[in-house]
């Protein structure tokens, strides 16, 4: 009989874990998930990154950090195109990295789209990309009567209010899979108020 | 006409809607999956209310936190009372906030300043 031996080679070695882990020296990774990106995770999940935060000063570093967070993990619940049914349920699939600097928050989202909904996307971040303070409070307002589009359940208002709480300007990092899907990913920085 | 009741969970409110006196709650966080599932019945009965009772409407929302596609929900109700409002309806809205919480202070603003109908903004502490 062949026998079932422990092999190295099915696996990342231990310092590569230690690395996931550890995440370099200068960051501290403190969210980490990749998968269905169902209600009840979302909220586990927010709940577990303010609770992180909460014994902090600066809660008001936590209440926007929980909302950005809320806003990515429902844009790729709404949006990610891998989904699959859970308890007859579209639920989307997709990745959230939070990790924690000296002065500042990052939180990196991603998720696979349709090449179709990727100029619409592109063309709304680099529009909200032009907008200061009170440009993004007015297009918010107008995105907020705005009659829905079909289907839609989100507000598009998501990424504006991602926009309104983060400390520089989003950046959209796309990689085209094939001719049909590209990998997406957010790039939010967040300073620490104190 | 029957009171809507609607218990609270993690990511939505309590809500306690009175037919008998108009008087109307909102409580808690609001960061539904779907939110335009989440409000409609509650858009549903106002609207109900509006053309049944024709009552006065005291509306108090009292949040944790509210998602975008909440906001958009909130603004519906707001829409309805105020054509409720400049049909001659009675419409009062109490904005409760925390007063460290600023940012629940500022979404209650930027939903309710174009509005005509009566609105007051509630300071609670811890």
């Amino acid at each position: 009989m062949e026998s079932k031996v422990f092999d190295h080679e099915f696996f990342m070695t231990e310092s590569d874990l230690f690395s996931l882990y550890s995440s370099g020296g200068l960051e501290k990774t403190i969210l980490m998930f990749k998968g269905l990106l169902t209600q009840d995770i979302l909220v586990v999940l927010a709940e577990m990154l303010s609770n992180n935060l909460s014994n902090d000063p600066r809660q008001k570093t936590t209440k926007k950090m929980f909302s950005i967070f809320v806003e990515l993990a429902q844009n790729i619940h709404r949006y990610s195109s891998e989904k699959f049914m859970v308890e007859n349920k579209e639920v989307g699939s997709g990745i959230v990295l939070v990790n924690e600097f000296k002065e500042y928050f990052t939180l990196i989202s991603g998720n696979v789209i349709e090449n179709s909904n990727l100029v619409k996307l592109q063309t709304q971040l680099e529009f909200i990309n032009t907008l200061d303070e009170e440009g993004l409070k007015n297009y918010r307002k107008e995105k907020l009567k705005q009659k829905r589009e079909v289907g839609d359940k989100g507000a598009g208002v998501g990424l504006i209010d991602i926009a309104r709480k983060a400390s520089r300007q989003i950046e959209l990092r796309v990689k085209q899979l094939d001719n049909d899907k590209s990998f997406i990913s957010f790039y939010i920085l967040l300073e620490k108020e104190f | 006409m029957q009171a809507l009741n609607i218990e609270e969970t993690k990511f939505t409110m309590k809500i306690d809607f009175d037919p008998i006196t108009g008087f109307c709650s909102m409580d808690g966080n609001s960061y539904p999956e779907d939110a335009i599932s989440f409000f409609e019945p509650i858009v549903d009965w106002l609207k109900d209310y509006i053309s049944q009772v024709k009552g006065p409407v005291k509306l108090r929302i009292r949040l944790n936190y509210l998602n975008s596609s909440s906001s958009k929900c909130f603004m519906d109700i707001f829409d309805t009372l105020e054509d409720y409002h400049v049909a001659g309806g009675d419409v009062f809205v109490e904005w409760v906030y925390n007063e460290d919480d600023d940012e629940i202070h500022d979404s209650g603003e930027e939903l309710l300043e174009d509005m005509s109908f009566r609105y007051e903004f509630v300071v609670e502490n811890d």
